[in-house]
């Protein structure tokens, strides 16, 4: 206690108490602390500043760290995600394929989760990225598709969608631009499969910055590097699509899907694979790869010269 | 039968002493003058029909549907003023995409009924707004299938969920719903000019014993329109149908317009079975031609 | 001057750690024949404190629609209890007890909405008419995933392998409490951040019981109550005369003897009338604490 400015001995504990406890218990107080020598610290007495960091400790508080007219930053990271998606054109239309698996890190936690998504029943959209984010997709596209099913019953007789695949990877580029510009990106690199205004095969690619382009194969993710360069073996260029049959495209990506396991860190071997045609999308949702070359292990022994 | 308001029916908000909104009775008038509108419900569907007045004939034959989709599953018809019909049908789309927003699974024809049994309500309470003029038809099949949440991923276990009761879920659902916002379920529905005679004719049907199928809804449905049209004969008509199954059915459980031949083969029938009741003015028997539509 | 989310600000200014929030850590819920079974540690921490050794992290959010909560305590709470209120109101209001799909889609939206400020992992068990019992899980980003049975929590890690080995669907009751207890005993041996009491819910037809397993006993069930279906949400739980009345029958098993002094909190009851330890027998003060 302090009368008249004289100190105790119990004031002085006091002062060492105070000076000993952790940072964060040193906060500004209505009642102002012993005086000591010079160091005496002035009590604040507006009531908005008690409790706050003391002053003399952390210097002023700084308001800019909640503040309202910065940038508002939503750009999160993935943390569920999907890895590759594969596709190919070829004569009569186009096969698309991805894996089963979503990843948590390096955890495989979810082996289950079917990454292909059909729009409209006349198109497939394969997703790689984040999960959460090709879910509100998924949810946005089947509003997408009611929608146009209401505009199309209105205005014509056709049950034909007026969404066709080209309208539909345009549609699904400018709202992952739209979002990357709003610094709030849809965590996903894509690929919408179907045909176009023509009935013919379209493939396209589109990703979290807007970016798209088409050709007749497209891999996203560790396929770009891995599956590409096999895939354009069989489709060079536009003109060769013509003369790849169903059976070649379908067993190219299927070939693909298998190196992608053996080399991606991030894959499953159950995958699932669409097929769209005129007649419409055929899904499988639970593809096992099969033939699988690993009995050559048997001849690798040691690293360099050892041969037991 | 009808009194006049003598001044309690110039505003919605005022009741007349004894008790009644004239607005509103009124309403029902402009819906007694519209096409008319059936609804049956089958034991595996919901048939939707509706006679469209063919007002002028300058007008594009198919064209200007009547029958409306609202979310994948469910149908709306309805008899009175078609402007407000529309509004209706678009404020019922608004339910169900509201619905989805927040339960990420679509609406069911129970719930929609009653949204919209309430939106018609309100319209009767305030001085600023008239009643809707329409009595509508809503119709549709909840999944009987596990529905997923809307964008979910995975699945459960493949054995089935644990301690499901056993039974049947989902399933057709029919309901009308009146300019007062008074709504109730039926096995079968009819309402505009026509409604007496629809009526009477779809309660020879025995629809609460769940037997009708939707192959022979449709055929009823189209039958009832032209029956409920026999007093009409004069004006030109064009008949609209369309149609609800379970997953396992024609439509997968999806709304949609009866295929062109089925309707054409009803229409057939439909005529024929009035040109003889025309001529024989007693009939007894109405199983005569059921095996005459085929597919 | 950088802009950050996680509080530091760069030089010498405040520091309010984002790293420091209280966590709860390994939860699990399983299909089982008859519906669903979560079950939870009870261990609370604060970077290496144990802030507090008996939470319950089963929350109801309807009558037989619970959650197991992992990550900041404060957020999960806060979502829960969102949840719950929107859960009530739906029943209210459509006439109809929301099924466990309509809590997942709300959990959902709103983990994803606000990915950027929740650290929230939840586990949406419930069972209803229409679809018996069901596992959804909501991981960090506020994704949806339907599971045959889910796991959950820092603590989680350490069980993968176990509970992959030892999974089988359309397990009995109790072959899926021993898988649960399992489970949950080797996350809690093995992870520092697990530990405490094991709890349960059982989710079926009937409604909810709850069990409650001690480590010091061996983790032996030493407790059960049910919550039948209709049991208004944050009611205090009946006594054992009201609840008799009320279920015609005791269905109440609680064992007090040995727990009270085993809590090391809270008053230390004298047991010495025959009403009170009536009373303390129903009241189950293990699970309200």
């Amino acid at each position: 206690m302090i009368r008249g400015g004289e100190m105790n001995e119990d004031a002085w504990l006091k002062i060492k108490w105070v000076k000993n406890v952790p940072n964060y218990l040193q906060l500004q107080s209505p009642h102002p602390p012993p005086a000591v020598g010079a160091r005496r610290q002035s009590a604040t007495y507006i009531p908005q500043a008690w409790g706050r960091p003391r002053d003399d400790v952390y210097g002023a508080y700084d308001p800019s760290y909640m503040q309202t007219n910065g940038p508002n930053q939503h750009t999160q990271s993935p943390i569920v995600t999907g890895t590759s998606v594969l596709g190919m054109k070829f004569k009569e239309g186009v096969v698309i394929a991805a894996d089963n698996l979503a990843s948590y890190g390096s955890l495989a936690r979810f082996t289950d989760v079917k990454r292909l998504r059909t729009f409209a029943e006349s198109s497939v959209v394969g997703f790689g990225g984040d999960v959460s984010d090709m879910q509100y997709l998924d949810r946005h596209l089947t509003e997408l598709a009611i929608d146009e099913a209401y505009a199309s019953s209105t205005t014509t007789n056709s049950a034909q969608p007026t969404l066709n695949a080209r309208n539909l990877h345009k549609y699904l580029q400018k709202l992952l631009y739209r979002r990357r510009s709003k610094f709030d990106p849809l965590w996903n690199s894509l690929l919408v499969a179907g045909l176009d205004e023509s009935g013919a095969p379209f493939l396209a690619a589109a990703d979290l910055l807007g970016t798209a382009f088409s050709s007749p194969s497209l891999a996203t993710g560790f396929g770009s590097m891995l599956a590409q360069p096999i895939m354009r073996r069989l489709v060079p260029d536009e003109a060769s699509v013509a003369s790849v049959t169903r059976e070649q495209a379908v067993e190219c990506v299927r070939e693909c899907m298998k190196v992608l396991f053996y080399r991606d860190a991030r894959s499953l071997d159950s995958y699932s694979l669409a097929i769209v045609t005129k007649d419409g999308v055929e899904l499988h949702q639970n593809e096992k790869l099969e033939n699988q070359s690993w009995a050559f292990a048997d001849r690798i022994k040691g690293y360099g010269t050892q041969t037991v | 039968m009808t009194s006049i308001g003598t001044g309690y029916d110039l505003a919605n908000s005022i009741f007349s002493p004894d008790g009644r909104n004239f607005q509103v009775e009124y309403a029902v008038k402009a819906v007694e003058n519209g096409g008319t509108s059936v609804g049956i419900r089958c034991k595996d569907g919901v048939v939707l029909a509706v006679e469209k007045v063919i007002t002028s004939k300058l007008l594009k034959p198919g064209a200007n549907k009547r029958i409306a989709t609202v979310d994948k599953n469910l149908g709306v018809v309805y008899s009175g003023m078609v402007p407000d019909g529309h509004h209706f049908v678009d404020r019922a789309r608004d339910e169900a995409r509201g619905w989805r927003e927040t339960f990420k699974t679509p609406i069911s024809t129970s719930d929609l009924a009653s949204r919209m049994g309430g939106y018609l309500q309100a319209y009767t309470l305030y001085q600023s707004v008239r009643p809707f003029g329409i009595t509508a038809i809503i119709g549709g099949f909840d999944s009987e299938l596990e529905t997923p949440v809307d964008g979910e991923v995975g699945s459960g276990p493949s054995v089935g969920a644990g301690g499901k009761v056993e039974g049947k879920h989902g399933g057709p659902g029919l309901y009308m719903i009146e300019p007062s916002g008074m709504y109730w379920g039926y096995y079968g529905a009819a309402t505009g000019k026509g409604r007496q005679a629809a009526k009477a004719e779809l309660e020879k049907l025995n629809l609460s014993e769940n037997k009708l199928d939707l192959m022979q809804g449709i055929k009823e449905a189209a039958r009832i329109i032209y029956v409920a049209q026999q007093d009409n004969k004069d004006k030109e008509f064009e008949l609209e149908m369309s149609w609800i199954s379970g997953a396992d059915g024609p439509t997968k459980g999806r709304h949609m317009e009866v295929p062109k031949d089925l309707l054409e083969a009803a229409e057939r029938l439909a005529k024929k079975a009035i040109s003889e009741d025309d001529e024989e003015d007693e009939e007894d028997d109405d199983e005569k031609n059921d095996d005459k539509m085929e597919e | 001057m950088e802009f950050t989310t996680t509080g530091v600000l760069n030089e010498d200014g405040i520091h309010v750690d984002m790293d420091r929030l209280k966590k709860g850590e390994v939860n699990m819920a399983v299909t089982f024949k008859d519906g669903v079974i979560l079950g939870a540690d009870s261990r609370t921490t604060t970077g290496a404190y144990i802030a507090n050794r008996v939470t319950d992290k089963l929350t109801q959010v309807h009558d037989t629609i619970w959650c197991c909560r992992s990550g900041s305590a404060a957020d999960t709470q806060a979502v829960t209890d969102i949840v719950q209120y929107q859960l009530g109101l739906f029943s209210m209001r459509n006439g109809k007890p929301p099924t466990t799909q309509t809590a997942a889609a709300i959990f959902q939206e709103i983990c994803y909405s606000n990915k950027d400020r929740l650290s929230a992992g939840l586990i949406i068990a419930g069972w209803d008419e229409r679809h018996g019992g069901q596992v959804y899980s909501i991981p960090l980003g506020g994704s949806l995933h339907k599971q045959a049975y889910a796991i959950g929590g820092s603590g989680s890690t350490y069980i993968y392998g176990y509970c992959d080995a030892h999974w089988k669907e359309g397990m009995e009751e109790q072959d899926a409490v021993n898988f649960v207890k399992g489970a949950l005993r080797e996350a809690i041996k093995w992870d520092g951040s697990s530990g405490g009491v094991i709890r349960m819910v059982v989710l079926t037809k009937k409604g909810a019981i709850r069990h409650l397993y001690l480590p010091d006993e061996d983790y032996k069930r030493v407790s059960g109550r049910k919550y039948p279906v209709g049991t208004p949400n944050n009611t205090r739980l009946p006594v054992p005369e009201l609840w008799e009345k009320r279920q015609g029958g005791r269905e109440v098993v609680a064992h007090f003897g040995p727990l009270s002094s085993n809590l090391g909190i809270g008053p230390c009851f004298n047991v010495s009338s025959e009403l009170t330890s009536a009373r303390l027998r129903g009241s189950s003060l293990v699970e309200d604490m």
